[in-house]
């Protein structure tokens, strides 16, 4: 295995080479560590994730038992909803990628606190530990939703997984500290607030729900334990308790929660956009607002889970009109984006071309939201395939493209190597393909009344179901495609010079990759991040 | 705490680590609030739902032992801030004073409340007892627990901040910020008590 | 052109009164949202090869948005998105209250079944029998966790949450059989909790409630077809399983005895500590929080299972709440009970000795 590359300038050794004991690595408190470390750990979360989806799809294929038995698989479907959600999706761009670039991009040293840094690494660490210890517990079947009273009484190993995932909500949450101060206080004298590079405002928007929302899951899962373990009654009807005010408290967090994992990724997607384009963005406020109005107005809108739940007609209402607002922000943004390609030079790399995926995807996935927030459309779509098909738009289509699209493009400035072109973009294809043969046929199933959560369904739905499956070996291919291009040009990829995208963003005005201590020079602002009009000095 | 605080590479300490840990412990008690603000509407809709049972869950508590805690936490607080005072102009010595005085309110709140919970065990009212009473009741004293349980765990974790805050000024020569950030977490903690002291002691029947 | 539109979208048949008007709504939503995406995928990829990047290119204009354009596609949008949500939540609204004079049935969820109760005292398991073109109200309980009540043909969902009475409603357009799904995950055999809504032709339906006639299979493929008791698509139906049990003002008098409810109601007209049933049914009620209805089924239901939320004013507060000890088809039977008795022939009604003579005084003792 050739070693990482070294910086090129005089004396100082990149990251990765600086020091290699275990140790150095283990107890960094070097924020480019820690990131590719969370790395590392979301993907393994992914591939378990995977695995497990594809076992439910391989169930689908015959209406009745085909590879499991009904409490298999409804164990396994929420299994793979806590691994994907809490293991993989919240922590992934943010504590991955986010904690790799945000100090670069501020030309900064490192976050705002190193060491409690590592300490969430080592909490989302307990917090899978305790998750999938659970999981070899035979782990539980009420859904990644714990709805009471089921939750309550369900004789399963309910307050393990909820355990950990009490855990890694803690993780988060220090995650969201650590940014938000390194965002307010570590940018230097000239970046203000709107010269920073967007994917920060991406990470800042996201830390916020990750501080704010995050403790009322904390307090969601405490109850579902003490009702469960304890018998406290909180949610039980014959102890005077309430079942839909569960709903209320978890989807108070779980809502924001889906905001948290779609930001980063359009934070990524901002920035590949311009780069690839070489072009200024259309409107750098209308993003940076936008995130922000997402992450704020997305805090109202929790109650459009609870449409059929006996909510009053009231409350739906306004909550479905929220709903439709937030999804304007979405809306800006994608236009904005399209409007920067505009009159730009555009290279169709692999990551432009997961923008494209992105774009597509995102914007029906997104309309698909939109049409539920017409609140009779969603009595007949709630708890069927289409909202299971809505969301996986937006987390796929979504958050996984935004991820793949930004690890390859940030692939030289982590390890110093291009990614392998052909190879991405052929993933890529097989990527959209497999996505559309999956989860198109879902909406269809959703519409045609298949409720989501069955193990057993009718037999008219097999058709469908049978595309759906097949659909997922070519999606799981082109991700294993994908990441294992990537994998292998992390450690055999031509090497790359430290500005290889000619992008003007400021991460990349350092070597790729960069020494520990980031910047050997005070970063230099000018031209600005995304200042395509000028020549670039510092290429 | 780390001494890696961020420098630009200009030579600028613009990133003061005081500043750091202000803005961080302002982000960590938002979150806090958010914790408690949960617990607090989990209260006012048990207490829509059952205003009797609410109303009589009162007589389970003990109310001078909460009327007490009030007063000690109260004090304490006044402590801590005359502590930071104290420090910021120069007077080591009274501030750390003053921190140990807060330290001792503390931890004679959390005796207090310590014989208020073996009173409960004793009355067979305890957490495990919650799943026999009747509704309304059986939310009340489930709130209780977990309210001021999860209170008492933030009082612990203030006294050992305090305690390593304590150290950091006799020994380390740290300066007024450090001690104010821990300042600011006392009194959130102190600022929820008086939110649950009225809720779980004070707020007994309402006249028809 | 509506039915092809609904094939290609998989949409089940309309079997509703509502359902056409939310498949419109659909269509103009889903339609518009596939134009969307369609045009920004082909925006993008024009704009992919128009602005390719040409070699020797290393600089672009500095292109800032005009914010008239900006303002204006906000505006836009938000007004597309909004006029979506007024139509949807008019029709949702719909939905939401049955109208009145439905025809009022008890739904029973429990793991992992649907039993329905009749307010003449049928009962039926997974199957729901109901007339074609007149409207039902379905006063829905759980016994154990959230269920889910579905009908895809209908268009209708609606959460049964125990502690709650959930209540929805549908008008069925034509004859035919329409699968009921569980839609709130509740076990281990969630996804087999199914039934059918059976709809028949009014008179049908008659002969079905009176449970006069159990026909034969041969019988019932005559007389399907002789009262075309028959889906669009020629299916037939089969209501050959009821049996109907005793006299449901007896069996709701015995009910009401069992379960200790004529101890505190008279079927007299004497006050006594709960409210008299006599006449009772179908008057207006005014509640101790100040809300004013007519006593119809699903208010005598929901004083059952929370009498104290649904109190009449100026009686104590003191009746049991009766959720999880009285199942529906005894719930339904005393309901029909206290229907009779607001009749002008109802039966003579049995004094109570102990009474006294003298009405109660209600206040502070």
């Amino acid at each position: 295995m050739t070693p990482p590359a070294q910086d090129s300038t005089a004396g100082a050794k990149s990251y990765l080479v600086a020091e290699t004991t275990w140790s150095s690595w283990l107890m960094t408190s070097d924020h480019k560590r820690i990131g590719i470390m969370f790395l590392a750990a979301t993907f393994l979360a992914m591939l378990l994730g995977g695995v497990v989806a594809l076992i439910l799809r391989i169930e689908h294929l015959t209406p009745h038992h085909t590879v499991v038995d009904a409490m298999t698989y409804n164990r396994l479907f929420t299994l793979h909803g806590v691994i994907m959600v809490w293991l993989f999706m919240i922590p992934a761009i943010p504590a991955g990628l986010g904690n790799f670039l945000l100090p670069l991009m501020l030309g900064a040293r490192d976050v705002a606190f190193p060491r409690l840094n590592l300490l969430s690494f080592y909490v989302y660490l307990l917090g899978a530990g305790i998750t999938l210890s659970a999981m070899l517990m035979g782990g539980t079947d009420t859904g990644w939703t714990f709805y009471t009273p089921y939750s309550a009484t369900s004789p399963t190993a309910v307050a393990p997984v909820v355990a950990g995932v009490f855990v890694l909500g803690i993780s988060s949450i220090m995650s969201g500290i650590n940014f938000i101060v390194t965002t307010h206080a570590l940018r230097p004298r000239g970046m203000g607030w709107f010269d920073m590079p967007l994917f920060v405002w991406g990470i800042y928007a996201t830390s916020i729900i990750q501080v704010l929302a995050t403790p009322v899951l904390g307090l969601s899962l405490a109850l579902v334990v003490l009702d469960h373990s304890f018998s406290w009654g909180i949610f039980d009807p014959a102890r005077g308790g309430d079942p839909v005010l569960f709903e209320h408290l978890f989807w108070f967090y779980s809502h924001p929660a889906v905001y948290i994992m779609i930001l980063p990724a359009m934070g990524v997607i901002s920035e590949v956009v311009c780069t690839f384009s070489r072009k200024n963005p259309l409107s750098y406020k209308a993003i940076a607002y936008s995130s922000l109005g997402i992450a704020l107005v997305g805090f109202l809108t929790w109650g459009h889970h609870l449409f059929v739940a006996g909510q009053s007609a009231y409350a739906s209402g306004a909550f479905g009109i929220i709903s439709e607002l937030v999804a304007v922000f979405s809306a800006i943004k994608v236009v904005t984006w399209l409007g920067t390609m505009y009159r730009g030079s555009i290279a169709f790399t692999t990551p432009m071309a997961y923008v494209f995926i992105f774009l597509f995807l995102f914007v029906f996935g997104g309309m698909t939201g939109v049409a539920q927030a017409a609140m009779s459309l969603d009595v007949h779509w709630h708890d069927t395939y289409f909202i299971v098909a809505h969301f996986h738009f937006i987390m796929v289509g979504g958050t996984l493209t935004g991820l793949i699209a930004g690890l390859h493009y940030w692939l030289p400035k982590i390890t110093g190597r291009l990614p392998n072109e052909r190879v991405g973009l052929i993933a890529a294809a097989l990527v959209l393909m497999g996505f559309v043969i999956t989860f198109v046929p879902q909406f269809l199933l959703g519409n045609a009344g298949m409720p989501r959560r069955y193990y057993d369904y009718p037999v008219r739905f097999q058709a469908l179901n049978v595309i759906s499956t097949v659909g997922s070996w070519l999606l799981s291919s082109g991700i294993l495609l994908a990441f294992g291009s990537l994998l292998h040009a992390a450690f055999r990829g031509p090497r790359a010079g430290s500005n290889p995208w000619g992008s003007r963003s400021f991460e990349w005005r350092t070597a790729s990759p960069p020494i520990t201590a980031n910047f050997e020079r005070p970063l230099d602002l000018v031209p600005g991040a995304y200042d395509y009009s000028v020549v670039n000095p510092h290429d | 705490m780390t001494e890696l605080f961020a420098e630009t590479q200009d030579g600028v300490a613009l990133a003061e680590r005081d500043s750091l840990r202000r803005l961080g412990m302002m982000v960590f008690l938002a979150s806090e609030a958010m914790l408690f603000a949960g617990m607090f509407t989990l209260y006012a809709a048990g207490r829509i739902r059952h205003p009797q049972a609410f109303a009589d869950g009162v007589d389970h508590n003990l109310r001078w032992v909460g009327t007490a805690n009030t007063y000690v936490l109260l004090t304490s607080s006044w402590c801590i801030a005359m502590a930071v005072v104290r420090l910021r102009s120069g007077s080591r010595r009274s501030a750390l004073l003053l921190v140990s005085a807060t330290m001792l309110l503390g931890l004679l709140f959390l005796g207090l409340k310590g014989y208020e919970y073996q009173w409960h065990l004793a009355e067979g009212d305890g957490p495990m007892a919650v799943a026999r009473h009747d509704p309304g009741i059986a939310l009340f004293m489930g709130l209780y627990w977990l309210m001021t349980g999860t209170h008492a765990l933030h009082v612990i974790a203030g006294l050992i901040f305090l305690g390593y805050v304590a150290w950091r000024v006799a020994y380390r020569q740290a300066n007024d910020r450090l001690l104010e950030v821990a300042a600011w977490y006392w009194h959130l903690v102190d600022l929820i008590w008086v939110f649950i002291w009225p809720l779980f002691y004070l707020l007994g029947r309402v006249s028809r | 052109m509506n039915d092809t539109l609904r094939g290609l979208l998989g949409l089940p048949e309309q079997a509703s009164s509502v359902a056409r008007d939310i498949d419109m709504l659909h269509l103009f939503v889903i339609l518009t949202t596939l134009l969307g995406a369609a045009c920004v995928g082909l925006v993008a990829l024009w704009f992919a090869v128009r602005f390719r990047r040409r070699p020797g290119d290393q600089l672009t204009p500095r292109v800032q948005a005009n914010p008239w354009w900006e303002a204006g596609l906000i505006g836009a949008l938000t007004c597309l998105f909004v006029g979506w949500w007024v139509i949807g939540y008019r029709q949702y609204l719909h939905l939401q209250v049955p109208p009145i004079g439905a025809y009022e049935i008890l739904v029973s969820a429990k793991q992992w079944m649907w039993s329905f109760a009749y307010p003449g005292g049928q009962r039926s398991l997974s199957m729901l029998v109901v007339p074609v073109g007149r409207p039902i109200k379905l006063v829905m309980m759980s016994r154990d966790v959230i269920h889910g009540f579905f009908v895809p043909a209908f268009r209708i969902k609606h959460d049964v949450v125990p502690g709650y009475v959930s209540v929805a409603w549908f008008q069925a357009e034509y004859a035919g059989t329409f699968q009921i799904l569980c839609t709130q995950y509740c076990g281990t055999s969630h996804s087999t909790m199914r039934g059918e809504v059976v709809a028949l032709a009014p008179a049908d339906f008659a002969l079905w409630l009176q449970g006069s006639r159990q026909p034969t299979r041969a019988a019932e493929a005559e007389e399907a077809a002789e009262r075309q008791a028959t889906t669009p698509g020629g299916d037939r139906l089969d209501i050959s399983h009821l049996a109907i049990d005793g006299d449901p003002i007896d069996r709701g008098r015995r009910a009401a005895a069992r379960h200790g409810c004529l101890s505190c109601h008279t079927e007299d007209g004497q006050r006594h500590i709960g409210p008299t049933w006599r006449g009772l049914y179908g008057s207006r009620v005014e509640l101790a929080d100040g809300r004013s209805l007519i006593a119809d089924a699903e208010y005598l239901t929901r004083c059952m299972m929370d009498p104290l939320g649904n109190a009449v004013a100026g009686y104590q507060t003191v009746m049991p709440s009766y959720r999880g000890t009285l199942d529906p088809d005894d719930a339904a039977s005393i309901v029909e009970f206290i229907k009779c008795l607001a009749m002008a022939d109802a039966p003579a009604a049995v004094a109570n000795p102990s009474l006294p003579t003298q009405p109660y005084r209600v206040g502070p003792p």
